[in-house]
């Protein structure tokens, strides 16, 4: 049964939701803060010991998933169209000012929150969801990466409309 | 000859290689774990966490070990090579089909001269039997009277033209079990490599995430040998099967092996899905391998029981000549006349020799060896094949001597009437005691 699962991270897990799948949301500390989590679960009736395994995994080595993120996120940069580019632009046009400030702005990162979903399977391929802010709350707006099976991470698009 | 499918089944150790390792990748797969974009042969978990195992290599050796939950899945992953082994194991060195080739062209061509595939629409036997038969029977019936012509021709015209037909038909039964064999392992072959290089496929592709419709093959070995027998059944049935027994056995296991249909199909989403389809595939393959062996060793059983229960029907030695008599009627006949009748029985003579040492004997040993789990066993049809071939060919050996009996019974009639003396007449006694000596079958 799921109510006697416990997470090295989020303690006894208790998910809501029914048939279509199960979610519990937490938080843990991360770099210094406290970063929601969100588990969901596809198949909370085959909900075990190996499935909360995975998301304790994730949650033991938040530093390598971020890793991989900010990564991606950089990675990223080189295409005007992305969504941490055009972020930088609207950060930039808040007045950043000088010509090159990406370390500066990709050093202003901060997780915001932090999706696990570690049974969606074949059909929904999106294992960890990842979302980025800017700390200092210059620019309202969001990076997502997305750690999909079996390909890793992958920036979400920007929004149509920009940032 | 080069065997079509050969190269690819020569191939299967090597695909077996590939095939543990597409079902270990399967296997990871299922558990979330594939390989990474920057080492192939690592596997990690979602295919980008720092948990990971080691892969095998391109043919499934080694792998295993690991940080993930386990230190190592090794035992695991020898588990489904082990799997693998023993449901592909046994199809191994197969039989080719081609120690079949000499016994099915020895029994063609008996056939060919007893009357089998190659008989005329009216000649009883074949062109080297059939056309100097028929002279017999017509100076006979035309040209010479006398008391003994009605025995004579009751026995070495009539009877002797049914034994022909019956022993080119069992000849024709041989020949559909060999040319069957011929056939049906070069297929068989094919239909291995076929559904394993499948079963890889749909592992490599389920553990790719590939969509892939079910893998439905349509056994090659079942139109080789069906084909293979309906050639040559089917050949001399206007002819043959009209007038011998056999020919209603050939033509049931014609209709047997027509009946086999089969379709082997390989699919499943997970490892041990797909390695349950790839047994019942093979499965699929070995029914239709026994179901065929099984028709063709009825049809051969079949023969020998309907053989040994009528033998003067296949043996000329085994029918009694009717009272002949030859000084106390009247009869009539020129040189001429008993020239020719004498002359085209030493021609059948001659074809019943030719047929008979052109028959030889059965394979010595099984000459499709395989797996005792695979067809009707090891030794397949062996044993009937070579029960029918020992029963045909010493029929053929006694109707040959029976025939040359005959033909030596003629000329002594002949040598008779025209000397009249007692010699003569001694010899045709004499000769008439051997024809009544019946030989033991010792087959």
């Amino acid at each position: 049964m799921t109510a006697t699962l416990e997470s090295r991270h989020l303690g006894p897990i208790d998910l809501d939701g029914g048939s279509g799948g199960g979610a519990m949301d937490g938080a843990v500390p991360f770099a210094g803060h406290s970063l929601p989590v969100r588990i969901e679960i596809d198949y909370p009736d085959r909900f075990g010991d190996a499935i909360l395994n995975d998301i304790d995994m994730v949650l033991d080595r938040l530093d390598f998933v971020d890793g991989l993120a900010r990564d991606t996120i950089a990675e990223g940069m080189r295409r005007d169209a992305s969504a941490p580019a055009q972020l930088y632009q609207a950060w930039q046009r808040k007045g950043a000012g000088r010509e090159d400030a990406t370390a500066e702005f990709l050093g202003g990162l901060r997780p915001t929150r932090i999706v696990v979903l570690p049974d969606g399977g074949r059909s929904n391929p999106d294992r960890v969801v990842m979302t980025y802010g800017l700390a200092d709350g210059s620019v309202t707006g969001a990076v997502t990466v997305r750690f999909l099976e079996p390909t890793g991470p992958e920036l979400a698009p920007a929004p149509r409309a920009g940032f | 000859m080069r065997i079509m499918g050969d190269t690819q089944y020569d191939q299967l150790s090597d695909t077996i290689g590939k095939m543990k390792r597409a079902a270990i990748d399967c296997w990871m797969a299922d558990q979330s774990f594939h390989p990474t974009p920057a080492n192939d042969m690592i596997y990690a978990k979602w295919g980008w966490m720092l948990n990971f195992y080691n892969r095998p290599d391109a043919n499934g050796n080694g792998g295993g070990d690991g940080n993930g939950v386990k230190d190592s899945v090794a035992a695991e992953f020898e588990e489904i090579r082990v799997a693998i082994d023993g449901v592909v194991g046994r199809w191994l060195a197969l039989p080719d089909g081609a120690e079949c080739e000499t016994p099915q062209t020895a029994v063609s061509s008996t056939g060919s001269i007893l009357g089998s595939s190659v008989a005329g629409a009216t000649a009883p036997g074949g062109a080297d039997i059939g056309t100097p038969n028929g002279t017999v029977h017509e100076t006979v019936v035309n040209s010479i009277e006398g008391s003994f012509t009605a025995p004579f021709l009751d026995k070495y015209y009539t009877q002797f033209s049914k034994v022909s037909h019956g022993l080119g038909e069992a000849c024709v039964i041989l020949e559909a079990n060999y040319l069957a064999e011929m056939r049906m392992w070069p297929a068989a072959r094919t239909d291995v490599a076929a559904i394993c290089e499948s079963a890889k496929n749909r592992w490599a592709q389920k553990a790719d995430d590939a969509a892939q419709a079910n893998g439905t093959l349509m056994l090659t070995v079942v139109a080789a040998v069906a084909g293979a027998v309906a050639s040559v059944v089917t050949a001399g049935a206007g002819t043959v099967a009209a007038v011998a027994a056999l020919g209603s056995v050939a033509a049931i296991a014609n209709t047997a092996v027509q009946g086999i249909a089969a379709e082997a199909v390989v699919s499943g989403n997970t490892y041990g899905d797909i390695l349950g389809s790839l047994s019942d595939a093979l499965g699929t393959l070995n029914d239709a391998l026994e179901a065929q062996e099984r028709a063709l060793d009825t049809a051969m059983s079949d023969a020998i029981g309907t053989i040994r229960g009528d033998l003067p029907s296949y043996n000329l030695d085994a029918f009694s000549l009717d009272t002949y008599t030859t000084g106390t009627g009247t009869m009539t006949l020129t040189q001429t006349h008993a020239d020719i009748v004498s002359n085209n029985m030493a021609r059948i003579d001659s074809a019943l020799a030719e047929a008979y040492a052109g028959l030889g004997s059965a394979p010595s040993s099984n000459p499709t060896v395989r797996n005792a789990s695979i067809g009707l066993g090891a030794n397949g049809t062996h044993a009937s094949a070579s029960e029918l071939y020992a029963l045909t060919a010493q029929c053929l050996s006694l109707t040959t001597a029976e025939y040359a009996r005959g033909h030596g019974l003629f000329d002594a009639t002949v040598d008779d009437y025209f000397t009249s003396d007692a010699s003569a007449a001694q010899t045709v006694a004499r000769l008439r005691a051997d024809e009544a000596l019946t030989a033991e079958l010792g087959v």
